[in-house]
């Protein structure tokens, strides 16, 4: 695993309109001043399981490597927990850039467990307005078929009338879908393939057909 | 004293019991929680774009009333808080109001249950209602996102706020070193093994404490700390049989209430030795 890692940092594939797209975005502008201190890898708690750890991935943002970024799983298994953000000596919020990350992920065609997930909850949210543990579930099951394993622990929750069949909505969601796809009048066309328009939108494109 | 309130998506289902417990303990402390008429999901952790997170923590924050909005979950009081952030550059508040029917200002500020009951409330007012003085050891844990990234209501490396609650209805806090580290409840769906992994550190360490129970703040933390307990237990061979409660359930005992009142026999690890053990 570690030669792998290795090697992909010494990949001649770099990018630097994805490099300034995320430099752009917020919590990331510091990444050029980022020292390699590791105390975000250090702070993670996922970071042994991830393909590159958040020092890593703050480095290959600087070095402008998008694929060996966008395909890797670090992404993905950040758990929101913001542990590195708040102890950056630079100011660096690792954990804004994972979720800069993931819509430009997505816009670029990256399908995994993860990113299906987040699809599904949009989806769910986006057509009820709330979140719905069991709709979610269901509907998550349905593209993910490994998630049979995880049975026995909703059969626990229902048994304890933890887990309504009823889906919990809102009285009416025309602004939810406002708020998911907004309109952009003034977005000439070639500002749409900048991809910060790309990546907050593209995102829907595949569930709007389901 | 009253808040404007945003239950969350929770609250309607896997943390009914949750939701039983605050119900009855802010209405006999006399705190009155407005229900936020048709509000919307936060986004939690899974909407991956960060402009409709902050659209739809932006349209619940414009629909305060002009009070502060109160909620119980952890997911929901980050959100509301970093959709403030974003509020803060005009260019993305102004984006953000074109798509909101209610156009949102930026001044609602919102609070976790924990910080209207430890700083608004008062802990030496709630030390005056309690009834039944809880004498068990108990580990605060926090969990991540009620102190990070904004860390405006208590320190994000060593919060003290539910310690002090714990004292003051009459129990121990124990010492406890994973106070803010995760629990893995945003990857309990999508990977499991690894979420199971960190929830098992949390619970060793707090089982090695020597402590009752469990004190937690946020519905996805009870959810892997308690409801996938057992499933801990099986993958590592241990056995833990750690009650991991709710503060409000905390407050509710302390105040007298039954362990059903508060929404107590929901749990999937019991607590019927804990509730014994205080002399109910």
């Amino acid at each position: 695993m570690k030669f792998m890692k290795k090697d992909a940092t010494l990949s001649e594939s770099r990018d630097t309109v994805f490099r300034d797209l995320v430099l752009k975005s917020p919590g990331c502008e510091k990444i050029p001043t980022c020292m390699q201190c590791g105390i975000c890898a250090g702070s993670c708690p996922v970071s042994h399981e991830m393909d590159y750890t958040p020092r890593q991935l703050v480095r290959m943002i600087q070095l402008g490597m998008k694929q060996e970024v966008l395909n890797s799983n670090t992404i993905w298994l950040c758990t929101t927990c913001f542990s590195c953000s708040v102890r950056c000596p630079r100011g660096i919020h690792p954990t804004e850039l994972m979720e800069a990350l993931k819509p430009i992920a997505i816009a670029e065609g990256i399908d995994n467990k993860n990113s299906r997930f987040d699809q599904v909850f949009s989806e769910v949210v986006r057509k009820n307005g709330r979140a719905s543990e069991f709709l979610l579930i269901s509907k998550y099951s349905l593209r993910e078929p490994g998630m049979i394993k995880q049975a026995p622990f909703g059969l626990s929750l229902l048994s304890k009338g933890k887990l309504p069949l009823s889906v919990d909505k809102m009285e009416n969601t025309p602004e939810l879908e406002a708020i998911f796809n907004p309109v952009k009048p003034e977005a000439k066309p070639e500002e749409k393939h900048a991809a910060g328009n790309a990546g907050k939108t593209a995102d829907k494109e595949g569930e709007r057909e389901e | 004293m009253k808040y404007s309130y945003y239950p969350g998506c929770a609250q309607h289902g896997t943390a009914v019991d949750y939701r039983a417990s605050v119900e009855a303990v802010f209405r006999s402390l006399g705190i009155e929680l407005e229900e936020i008429r048709n509000w919307n999901c936060c986004g939690a952790l899974h909407v991956p774009d960060r402009n409709v997170k902050a659209a739809l923590s932006g349209r619940t924050l414009a629909s305060s009333k002009g009070l502060d909005i109160a909620t119980p979950c952890n997911l929901c009081y980050s959100n509301l808080m970093r959709a403030n952030t974003a509020f803060e550059d005009a260019a993305n508040k102004n984006r953000i109001n074109e798509i909101l029917t209610n156009k949102y200002g930026g001044n609602t500020k919102p609070k976790h249950l924990l910080e209207v009951i430890v700083k608004d409330y008062g802990l030496a007012k709630l030390a005056q209602h309690v009834k039944n003085p809880l004498k068990i050891k108990a580990v605060p844990y926090y969990g991540c996102l009620l102190t990070r990234p904004e860390n405006k209501f208590d320190s994000p490396e060593n919060p003290k706020s539910l310690d002090n609650l714990i004292a003051a209805i009459g129990a121990e806090p124990v010492k406890y070193y994973y106070k803010t580290k995760c629990c893995g409840g945003p990857i309990l769906i999508t990977n499991e093994d690894l979420a199971i992994s960190l929830a098992k550190d949390l619970l060793v360490m707090a089982k090695e404490t020597g402590a009752d129970c469990m004190v937690v703040t946020c519905p996805m933390c009870h959810l892997q700390l308690d409801a996938k307990q057992k499933l801990v237990e099986d993958r590592y061979n241990i056995k833990l049989e750690l009650p991991v409660i709710y503060f409000t359930q905390l407050i509710g005992l302390a105040l007298g209430f039954a362990p059903k009142e508060l929404g107590m026999d929901k749990h999937l690890v019991a607590t019927d030795r804990l509730v014994a053990g205080i002399g109910r």
